[in-house]
């Protein structure tokens, strides 16, 4: 028995979620609705649900994600979209331990279009940079024996130049 | 070819280069290895899937560096660049500048970065040859000095 999912009519609707250290939330229906993941839960357990438990997201990640749900619950009109951007722009500006714990979320949680304005997110700090400073910016050990990355780098030389 | 007329030149298939040399270094260690040894490292436990997701949103040159990142982002261009999704990103024409002949260099120009490129020996199948035009999606129309045409990709 599914039950009304989205538009504004459900908006006063509320559902429990609980993230993976145990903390609970309640949100409006139709803002975590925007997670295909949680809508589906949701039409497949129907008001029988209690808490939707998320076991891949923690408290603080799952805030950050619902309040972009929020932000995104309700259509926007041509005349706030410049405004959203700007929003847009300044949510997904967050360091870089946290927009890969929310980028991990948007994946899991299945939200298209946060999982968009993420990837671009990084796609934009991957830009013009050499792989040293992909490393530095994201934190990653490079796992390549010297030959190996030797090997890389001869391939396609000019590139590294 | 001394004195090579500069014109606007689609470099998008330039990932053909590195896909040739992808196959032998499919190695058995597997992906989760480096998240083994770096468990610190999250962002290398990416799945491959959101790294495709981003891969999407790069042109070639950054995939190309992107891929010398780590084992974990190298396996993750090498599967994207393979399958069928793959499409290039739409981006700026790299304008072929000169040919660099002693040196076997073509110098290619990329406007987003306005850098310059000194790629070896790409055409270097085609002996004395001239290049009569390039179409959009990768392929260049070169002349052999007995006015044999072909089509390179």
């Amino acid at each position: 028995m599914a039950s009304s999912t989205s538009g504004s009519s459900s908006s006063s609707k509320v559902v429990k979620i609980r993230s993976s250290d145990n903390e609970n939330f309640e949100v409006e229906e139709a803002a975590a609705a925007r997670s295909e993941t949680i809508k589906k839960l949701l039409e497949d357990v129907g008001d029988d649900a209690d808490v939707i438990p998320l076991p891949n997201v923690d408290a603080k990640t799952l805030v950050k994600v619902m309040e972009w749900c929020k932000k995104h619950m309700d259509d926007v009109d041509e005349l706030n979209k410049e405004e959203m951007k700007t929003w847009d722009a300044e949510f997904v500006d967050m360091d870089q331990s946290c927009l890969y714990n929310v980028l991990l979320a948007a994946n899991f949680l299945n939200i298209k279009e946060l999982l968009d304005q993420l990837t671009q997110k990084v796609a934009d700090m991957i830009k013009g940079k050499s792989p040293e400073e992909i490393r530095a910016t994201f934190n990653i050990k490079n796992d390549f024996t010297p030959e190996e990355e030797a090997e890389i780098r001869k391939q396609n030389a000019w590139a590294f130049e | 070819m001394d004195c090579l007329p500069s014109f606007l030149f689609f470099f998008s298939n330039t990932l053909s280069f590195l896909s040739s040399q992808s196959e032998k270094s499919k190695t058995a260690r597997l992906p989760n290895e480096c998240s083994i040894q770096q468990p610190n490292c999250r962002t290398i436990e990416i799945q491959i899937d959101v790294l495709e997701l981003i891969l999407q949103r790069l042109a070639f040159i950054d995939i190309v560096r992107f891929r010398a990142v780590c084992f974990t982002w190298k396996m993750a261009v090498d599967s994207y660049i393979s399958s069928p999704i793959y499409r290039p990103f739409p981006q700026a024409p790299w304008l072929l500048h000169s040919c660099d002949e002693p040196k076997n260099h073509w110098r290619f120009f990329n406007p987003t970065e306005t850098k310059f490129y000194n790629v070896e020996n790409c055409f270097e199948f085609v002996a004395k040859s001239w290049i009569m035009g390039s179409l959009d999606d990768g392929w260049v129309l070169m002349l052999d000095e007995t006015s044999n045409a072909f089509l390179v990709n």
